[in-house]
């Protein structure tokens, strides 16, 4: 793990055209976005096109990083925004799919037919695209409170009620499914 | 309840915290987490919630974390590699994706841009028109316009 003075230097080099400085960033991120991008997009290929966007912008605008925000922040309100830009243009379509996981949520036909991960994933899909993003910065990308709400440019309070709003529908549609279920879940 | 700094919290807050950010201590916030944890400690209440929020936890955690393409590696970390021309073209990319309708602000400007260049030129090689009040001019002026009639008049 690359320390917060380590970083600063990186990212100066990085500004000076450094591209082992660059290099060595990019490794230590490129995974973390290319997760965060899916969790909102939920397609690989076009989460692969914001990591190749947001790492592009850190290479082109290294200069407008401010040392008083983790470069790990920096990289996700990057991609959030890319991600949220993608979302408005594919609206319609991300509704479509909302619809259809919806239409299919039925406890006994998902289980049935799908791997949990995926029905995790789809739960997940369904979610207003802030409360996905949310549980993405926070559960799965390790973002702090605070980290996470500048993110998604909000305030901490609103951040923890995306957060509380989305557990409650996930809790419902995967964990209250799944006792119901019992042990034909695990399948 | 008080923990050893002296900050309190109550199950209703504590139960807030959990909902939102589970049941890993890890997740949350800061400034509440020994309170917390001290909390939880001393309340069977919490334990329970506590134990509930993790099983969504574990559901959350049974989706695997992707690894990216060999093929992303190679092309991110090409990057530095690119001409100087691809990273202007980017930045404007960067300002099409921040304006809407950058495309139709774009035809404007280069219209708008022709019109202005042309009053301006127009303005610099265009020889000022001279206004004369002399009587002669008038008449010459005049003659030319009535020329065909006064012909017509002066014709046997």
């Amino acid at each position: 793990l690359i320390d917060k003075k380590e970083e600063i230097e990186l990212m100066q080099r990085v500004g000076q055209g450094d591209a082992v400085s660059y290099r060595i960033l990019a490794d230590e991120h490129l995974r973390s976005i290319v997760n965060y991008a899916y969790r909102l997009l939920t397609d690989r290929t076009e989460a692969e096109d914001i990591a190749q966007e947001t790492f592009l912008r850190l290479w082109t605008h290294a200069n407008d990083w401010q040392p008083q925000s983790r470069l790990s922040t920096w990289l996700h309100r990057v991609a959030h925004n890319l991600c949220i830009d993608r979302l408005r243009q594919h609206r319609e379509q991300v509704a479509e799919q909302v619809e259809r996981v919806r239409a299919t949520d039925r406890p006994s036909s998902l289980v049935a037919r799908k791997q949990l991960a995926e029905f995790v994933e789809d739960a997940m899909a369904a979610l207003p695209e802030r409360q996905r993003a949310a549980i993405g910065l926070v559960h799965y990308q390790g973002l702090s409170n605070i980290e996470a709400a500048q993110v998604m440019d909000v305030s901490v309070d609103a951040l923890e009620s995306l957060l509380a709003r989305a557990r409650g529908t996930l809790r419902k549609n995967l964990v209250d499914i799944k006792e119901i279920n019992g042990d034909d879940y695990e399948r | 309840m008080k923990d050893k700094l002296g900050k309190t919290l109550d199950l209703d807050r504590f139960r807030t915290i959990v909902d939102a950010f589970g049941a890993d201590p890890s997740r949350w916030p800061e400034t509440e987490k020994e309170a917390a944890l001290f909390f939880l400690a001393n309340s069977v209440e919490a334990a329970a919630i506590v134990d509930r929020a993790a099983q969504l936890d574990k559901m959350l955690d049974r989706v695997p974390l992707l690894q990216p393409s060999p093929e992303l590696e190679r092309i991110v970390a090409a990057i530095p590699e690119r001409p100087r021309s691809a990273s202007n073209r980017t930045e404007l990319d960067n300002w099409q994706t921040m304006v809407p309708f950058a495309s139709l602000w774009q035809s404007a400007l280069v219209a708008t841009l022709a019109v202005v260049l042309g009053i301006i030129t127009g303005a610099a090689t265009a020889e000022p028109m001279s206004i004369s009040n002399n009587s002669t001019d008038w008449e010459d002026f005049a003659s030319l316009a009535f020329v065909s009639e006064l012909d017509q008049e002066l014709s046997p």
